[in-house]
This record gives C-alpha cells, structure tokens and sequence, in this order.
C-alpha cells in the first residue's frame, strides 16, 4: 500500500506527504548509523524534544532527554539489546524536553543488520503524552472506584439492563451469605424476599424509560441461612457519553438492625400504652368504686352516732373516725395524681408569684398562727411565673404545710421564701429551720409516691410527689437540700 | 319545715340507700321514698307513674355508676318523659371524675352535683337550696 502511494507521488512529493503524515501524528523518526555513530533526528522528533532546528543530537544526549530512572534504564537497555542482539523495541516512557517539560513519548526501535553486525538503529518517535494522561486518569479513576466498589462498607453491586449482577462486592456477599461465584450464579428470586418480588424490577424499567435517574426503595432480601435481611436499596442507572444506558448502580444499606430496634421499640410502646390505660382504669377504678365504700363508712358512722350514742361512747369509734377519714383524704390526694397523669392538656397563664404565695399563706393561716411560725418573704413584686393557677397554689400550700407539719419541737419555726430571676425562669427558695430529712437515707425517693420520713400522724407521703408532679406538668423543676435538726431548702425553677 | 312530697332514689347499693334513707328521714326531709336500683328500673317504673299519673316524684337523687343502665343513659331518656310538674335531679355519686362534674353541668335537668359521702348536713342544704328556687 505504501509503496504504491510513494509510487504515484515524485520523490519531492513523497517526502512532502512523508513530513506531513509525521507532523499530523506527532511522529518523527531518528536513525543512528553504528559506523560513525552519527545521530540523526528528523524534524518533528525534534519538536517533541523542543529542540532548535539545528540541534545535533549523539546517543548520549539523546538518552539523557529521558528520565532519570526507570525511563532512562529502559531506554539504555533497550537500545544495547537491539544493538547486540537485534531486538526490536517499542515502548512507552518520560522524556525532560529541552524546555524542561515532562512528556510521555513512545519510543519504537529496529536494527539493521549486515553480515550478521548491526550497522544502523533507526525507529520511530511519538509523542503520546496526552493520550496517556489521559488513559492514566481513567485507570486511576478506575482504581478509585474499584477501590471503593470493593471496600464499602455498604452493598455495592453492578446490575446488567436485564437485571442481573454483573459484579457484586464483599459487603452484599456477607450481608446475604453468599460467595460472589454463587450470588452471580444464582436466580435473582432466590434472594428476593417473596412479598418483595418484583418491585426492583418494576422500578428498573421505569428507569430505563427514563422517567427518573434513580430512586430508593424498601426491599428484603433472603440470606442462604433463610433469614430476611431488610435493606434500603437505591438504584442509579449509568449512562455512556452519548445517554444510552450502561448498567445499573446498586447500593444496599442492611437495616435490619434499625428495623428490629424500631419493632421492638414499637412493642415496648404498645405495652407502654397498654399499661398506662390499665392503670388509668386503676386508677379511676380507686378514684370511685374504693371511695364509694368509704363513703358508705363514713355515712354510717354519722348514722351510728345520731342512731346509736351509746355504741360511740368508747375509745375505739373516735379511731375508727379518724381511720376513715384519713382513707377519705388519701383517696383524694390519689385522685389528684390521677389527674394530674391523665390530663395531657393543661394551659399555663402568667401568674404573679408574691400575691399566689400571699394567698396560699392565707389560706393556711390558721395553721401559721396555731404553730407561731415566722414567715419571711423576699420576692420582688413584679415577678411572675407560667403556671396552671391551680397547680402553683397546690405546690405553695403543700411545701408551707410541709415545713409547718415537720418543724423542729425545739425551735421556733421560721420559713424564708425568696425568688430570683435567672434567664427564662425564676428560682424559688423555700427554706425551714425545721426536722429536716436526711437524704443520704431518703435522696432518691423524696418525690416518690408513698414515701413518708416523719413518724407524723398527717404524713400520707403524696404531698411531694404530686408537688414534683405539678411542678414538671408545667415545664419546672424541684430540688432538696436539707440537713438533719437544721432544717430543709426546696429549690424550684418556674418558667417566667 | 315544709317537706319534700316525694323523693325518689336511683342507686345500686343497699348500703348507701339505707342510710339514705335514714340520713332523711333524721332531717325530716320527705314525705315518701320510692327506691330503685338501677336506671333502667327507675325509667320503667318513672314512665308508667308519670302516665298514670300517680305518686310522681319531686326530685330525684341519682347515682352515676350502676350496672344496666346508668345515671347518664338514664337522664338522656328522662328527659324526653313530659311531666306536669318539674322534677329536680341530684346527681349523688362517690365519683369525683372531672369528666363527672364536667358532664353534669351540661344536663339542665341537673340541680346540683352532691359528692358522697352525704349527712344530714348535706340534705338540709339541698332543702335550703330547693326552698330557694
């Protein structure tokens, strides 16, 4: 072919065909003769080494252009190789050109031979450098996502358009128990949960259609031991350069631990639910059927006592009084809790704290005067807390009832109520001279339901625990300090 | 002192309609009691009265929880009974429910809601309250 184009060209015209291919490729030529060892370059090998027209290059310079190491090695070795033992070569290496630059170059060589000597070297000299940036970019971006296919920690798999694994990683192989030998070869049903069949594949084909570019489903697959394996997988379809679809980009998250929390999180719940409604029933079963019978007690004995004087006059009937009413007014503090648990609406208003505090006070007075207890208040006027009215009025009352109920019989009992404002809340300190409780004995069940710590005849031990209750219903907090015969701190935070 | 003619009763348990009972008569509160144990009862028995037009009662003490029929059902059914006079109803129950006294105050029928235990104190006063009206 080439000889017959050289013929219909004159020579003049074939070297100039000849100079034009080797420009348009970027290939030159270079050719050593062994006997005088004179080099000669052609004029695009001198291009790609960025070399003056009028460089003389020797073999010596000429392998100094490639780079120092591997490139330079190779070439030397090379070229001795085809010098002693004829070998052709062609291969691809770096070369520094005389601007400094690096460049790829594809380096081809052949030796002729006379009488069984090598008498001239001669080859071609391409320069590949873009090219092979190139092809090195995609390798190494090759090698990242290969790198990444095969270490994620997520499932990752290649699916074919018709829905099979084309290469699966180690993540889906331990995820659903299989080999990658085995889960490439076997039916893609035999790892699809039953219910779930069909699903991806439906999804596939809308992506093929182009409806969307990936999606995000819900599936289960079966692991070889049988068991279900919930997953999220998404799928992506990939695409060549000119849109028309490769394959699939399957990811797959194993949630089946997530799934079986939030199951056996659900299931708690319901239990939750379940027993809270029992013991509203419970508790509306004490609010009315137990105190029906207490009424009924009580009732009597006033019959008893209009009917039948004689039979109350002993020791045992004013006792028998009090134990029923002690029963009516635990029934009834029961019954606040009761509410105060059920009623998941409860709406808080600005309230100020010194005129709720003072009517609290005035409420107990009797028992204030009947104790001689000092009260001293320190609360600025203008102070107001978000409370439900009647729960603030509850809370005052039970810890003024509290620290009149346990002052010390050695003292005389003086209460200090003092209010701050601190950010979004007001801090509230209650303190007595009193009793005092000893917390390392009683600290962690001071708000608890039925706790009493005073052998006092009224301790019913609900007062603090509907107060903590109260005051948590309305977005607050109460804390104890309190010192054995000293007396004792309620700090409570209030929202302002 | 002028009594109640006729009080009528509607509780399930004989211990709290005995010393209701008693509980009035000590007050000297009515005249006459007619006692039945449940709603369903009370409103059988309360139609045919009413149409026969015999013993009619002025007011009724009535119970929330009782088996059959309750307080409740039975005022929904009470109330579309026309009567010639005004029958006044106490709701007397144990429950101290919100949703109870809340309920209650949605029927017009209902004069008041009386909280177990009751004494002779508390019927006096729902003769005060009456004589008011």
């Amino acid at each position: 072919m080439k000889q017959t184009l050289l013929n219909t060209y004159s020579p003049d015209e074939a070297i100039c065909l000849f100079n034009f291919v080797q420009e348009e490729a970027t290939i030159g030529t270079w050719e050593v003769d062994l006997n005088t060892m004179q080099t000669t370059w052609s004029h695009v090998t001198k291009q790609i080494h960025e070399v003056d027209i009028e460089f003389e290059p020797n073999v010596d310079s000429a392998i100094l252009f490639y780079k120092e190491g591997y490139s330079r090695d190779t070439i030397t070795k090379l070229l001795k190789n085809c010098i002693e033992k004829f070998e052709k070569f062609d291969t691809e290496l770096q070369i520094i050109t005389a601007k400094g630059s690096e460049k790829w170059v594809r380096a081809i060589g052949i030796a002729e031979i006379k009488n069984g000597k090598a008498i001239r070297v001669c080859g071609a000299f391409q320069d590949i450098d873009e090219k092979t940036k190139v092809s090195k970019k995609i390798a190494l971006r090759e090698e990242q996502f290969r790198k990444t296919f095969e270490s994620a920690r997520i499932g990752m798999g290649i699916v074919s358009l018709d829905g099979k694994w084309i290469k699966v990683n180690d993540s889906i192989c331990n995820m659903l128990g299989y080999t990658q030998t085995e889960l490439l070869s076997i039916p893609y049903a035999d790892i699809t949960h039953s219910e779930d069949f069909g699903i991806s594949n439906r999804a596939l084909s809308k992506l093929i259609k182009g409806k969307s570019d990936s999606f995000e489903i819900q599936k289960r697959y079966i692991h070889k031991n049988g068991s279900i394996v919930s997953t999220i997988l998404s799928i992506a379809l990939v695409k060549n350069d000119v849109g028309k679809p490769i394959h699939f980009v399957y990811q797959i998250s194993n949630i089946t631990k997530i799934k079986k929390a939030k199951e056996k999180v659900n299931h708690l719940l319901e239990i939750s639910e379940k027993q809270n409604k029992r013991l509203l029933n419970f508790a509306h079963i004490v609010s009315h059927d137990l105190r029906s019978h207490y009424s009924n007690l009580d009732m009597l004995l006033n019959i008893m006592k209009i009917d039948e004087p004689q039979a109350t006059k002993n020791n045992i009937y004013p006792l028998i009084k009090d134990a029923i009413q002690h029963l009516g007014e635990t029934l009834d503090s029961l019954n606040q809790v009761v509410i105060l648990k059920s009623s998941a609406k409860i709406s808080t208003a600005s309230i100020n704290l010194s005129d709720a505090l003072k009517k609290s006070i005035s409420s107990v007075n009797a028992l204030v005067l009947k104790n001689k207890a000092i009260i001293n208040i320190d609360i600025d006027k203008n102070l107001t807390v978000f409370a439900v009215a009647a729960y603030l009025d509850s809370i005052l009352i039970n810890l003024l009832t509290n620290s009149l109920k346990y002052k010390s019989p050695e003292r005389q009992l003086q209460i200090d109520i003092s209010a701050k404002k601190e950010g979004n809340y007001i801090l509230i300190n209650f303190k007595d001279n009193g009793l005092g409780i000893d917390l390392k004995l009683h600290g962690d069940k001071i708000f608890g339901m039925y706790k009493t710590f005073h052998n006092h005849k009224d301790s019913k031990g609900l007062g603090l625990f509907i107060t903590k209750n109260q005051i948590e219903a309305i977005g607050g907090d109460i804390n104890i300090e309190s010192k054995v015969n000293v007396g004792t701190s309620f700090l409570i935070s209030l929202k302002t | 002192m002028k009594q109640i003619g006729m009080t009528c009763i509607i509780d399930d348990d004989p211990i709290f309609v005995f010393g209701a009972k008693r509980i009035m008569e000590i007050a000297n509160f009515s005249k006459s009691v007619m006692i039945f144990n449940n709603g369903k009862e009370a409103l059988d028995n309360l139609k045919s009265i009413i149409t026969h037009d015999e013993d009619v009662p002025d007011i009724i003490l009535l119970d929330i929880n009782m088996p059959i029929m309750d307080g409740w059902q039975f005022l929904d059914e009470f109330i579309k009974i026309k009567t010639k006079k005004a029958i006044k109803v106490f709701v007397v129950s144990s429950s101290i429910d919100p949703a109870d006294l809340k309920k209650a105050k949605k029927y017009e029928i209902i004069e008041d809601y009386i909280l177990k235990p009751i004494s002779v104190e508390k019927i006096k006063n729902i003769y005060k309250n009456l004589s008011k009206l």
